[in-house]
């Protein structure tokens, strides 16, 4: 990491550590998809950064660094159990299930951003309040101000689009 | 391929597999991978689970605090762990569960008029069995009281029992067995200042004060230590498994009847003893052993807070059976259960709950996944079929 560096007191650290952890967890979750890996391979992320809060990048430099470093730990977990994942298929819905954007775009981004483009606006506005701020069903029915039953078809209709693209289209393009 | 290699499999296989699309070679390989490793089949049961749900595990802002308070200690205790590595001592922290088969009372009431009553925990006294064999009831009436064991002195506080520093003679000699029965919980600190949480249906043995030699306590069931640091080690012995804590300050949680006995260690270290050998962990592994199985302890990594919760009054299930789950919560509630079907036991539930409501409130918890129903008769607890499907959800 270059540039400037800053040292993070305790309580910057745990807003640090409280503003990403959903979305890093649920892009080890959507890699890995065993929660328990998750939760660890993301608090062994934390513990790394931890050890050097003394001399960190500022926090927008520090997300992409977060996210890669979450990445990694996922490829290591797959070396480990001897699988590889050549269409990058689960790192295309660790993506997609995080929302989370790489700073360089790529071919992997811009499919990411076509996934979710397929879905309609309400569909996205109802995934992104879910996955992103962690609204309960009953909260963004409230928000939105359709049933609850409502936003669990909805939701399961967008996950279902998404899968369903990603799953379709990604071995093609990296072929 | 490679020799090492020759296991390789692309993730597509299993996607194939999911998506029924898969070719008769594929599938072969595909087989090999799961039958070579059983981390492997554990990651297909994982993936057949993810594209089964329809949710998603979102960590609620709870969880999150949680997370990150478990985090901030573990931080923070690694600190001090260095501070003792730097002054000649180590400090260590682990967690013991331990288990054997599990046997409940038939306490049960038929009539159906009780079908409105509650569960609750059972709230059950704690006994001391003293050297001699005899035993106190260890009531909470919130009063302190002096009990004594020869000329030793123990103090009871609300909770808990209290042993101080004792240079008489033979005190280390003398033993004294805390029993927590159904429901209960109890808390200690023992001569050298150690302090040990005892959950549920545990049996604890100890001397009244520890001597010059190594400091020795047996545990069957489970509970939560924390060793002082001291000139000698600290051994926990259970029916299958030794754990000597190499150093200070360590977190122990066992039970003695389950079919698998499992130390998860927080921070420090800790020397896992067994027939097979000696096993030494390291800050987030976890050492478990099965009944009457042969071969070496097997040491996986494991997020150390899901095996502590209960410390806290929170039930904390990860990917367990409704088998398990319905075992752990007979020990905290006077209850007996039965399955419908055998093909129920096997669902599998994610999430953390709290211990202290009644089980009723608890259980509907699980039918909210449409995936079980529960019916009650008195005491008496049928598991039953939900409406939807049985794959393994969250709570």
């Amino acid at each position: 990491m270059g540039g400037s560096k800053t040292a993070y007191s305790d309580s910057e650290f745990e807003a640090v550590f409280k503003s990403h952890y959903r979305a890093l967890f649920l892009f080890a979750y959507g890699y890995v998809m065993d929660e328990m890996e998750a939760e660890d391979i993301v608090s062994g992320v934390f513990s790394r950064v931890w050890e050097k809060r003394k001399n960190l990048p500022p926090e927008e430099e520090l997300k992409p660094y977060l996210y890669a470093s979450v990445k990694y730990a996922c490829l290591r977990y797959f070396k480990r159990l001897q699988l590889t994942d050549d269409y990058r298929k689960r790192q295309a819905e660790a993506f997609v299930l995080s929302f989370a954007e790489e700073k360089n775009e790529n071919e992997l981004t811009l499919l990411v951003k076509k996934a979710l483009g397929s879905l309609s606006d309400n569909q996205r506005k109802i995934v992104e309040m879910h996955v992103m701020k962690g609204m309960k069903y009953a909260e963004i029915s409230g928000a939105m101000n359709i049933s609850e039953n409502t936003v669990r078809t909805h939701l399961k209709r967008a996950y279902k689009i998404l899968r369903f693209y990603l799953k379709d289209t990604l071995p093609s393009i990296f072929l | 391929m490679r020799g090492e290699d020759k296991h390789r499999i692309d993730w597509m296989l299993i996607a194939k597999y999911i998506s029924r699309t898969i070719s008769e070679f594929e599938n072969l390989r595909l087989q090999n991978w799961l039958k070579s490793d059983w981390e492997h089949r554990q990651f297909f049961e994982h993936a057949q689970h993810y594209y089964s749900r329809e949710d998603f595990p979102l960590p609620d802002e709870k969880q999150i605090d949680r997370n990150w308070t478990e985090f901030y200690g573990r931080m923070k205790q690694n600190q001090v762990r260095r501070i003792w590595h730097g002054i000649g001592s180590v400090a260590a922290m682990a967690i013991l569960l331990i288990g054997s088969v599990w046997m409940w009372k038939t306490l049960l009431d038929d009539s159906g008029r009780l079908a409105q009553q509650q569960i609750l925990p059972v709230n059950a006294q704690a006994i001391l069995i003293l050297s001699d064999g005899s035993s106190v009831n260890l009531e909470n009436n919130g009063e302190e009281k002096t009990l004594t064991d020869r000329d030793v002195q123990i103090n009871r506080q609300g909770k808990g029992l209290v042993y101080h520093p004792h240079t008489g003679k033979n005190a280390d000699t003398l033993f004294n067995t805390v029993q927590v029965p159904q429901g209960g919980e109890y808390h200690l600190i023992l001569s050298d200042g150690t302090q040990v949480w005892l959950n549920a249906q545990t049996r604890f043995t100890y001397p009244v004060a520890f001597g010059q030699g190594e400091r020795k306590v047996r545990l069957e069931g489970e509970a939560y230590f924390e060793v002082m640091p001291g000139h000698t080690s600290f051994l926990v012995e259970t029916q299958r498994m030794n754990v000597r804590v190499l150093g200070t300050s360590f977190n122990v949680n066992a039970y003695p009847d389950e079919k698998i006995t499992v130390t998860t260690l927080v921070s420090g270290k800790v020397e896992i003893q067994a027939e097979e050998g000696n096993r030494v962990l390291q800050p987030g592994e976890q050492a478990s052993r099965r009944v009457g199985e042969q071969g070496d302890i097997q040491v996986n990594r494991v997020n150390p807070l899901h095996y502590t919760q209960w410390k806290e009054g929170y039930f904390s299930f990860r990917d367990n059976t409704l088998t398990d789950i319905m075992h752990v919560l007979a020990r905290w509630y006077e209850m007996e259960y039965e399955f419908e079907s055998p093909d129920l036991e096997q669902i599998c539930f994610f999430g953390v709950l709290n211990r202290r409501q009644d089980m009723k409130e608890l259980l509907q918890e699980f039918e909210k996944t449409g995936k079980v129903r529960f019916e009650y008769k008195g005491n008496k607890v049928r598991i039953c079929a939900g409406e939807s499907g049985n794959n393994g959800t969250t709570i």
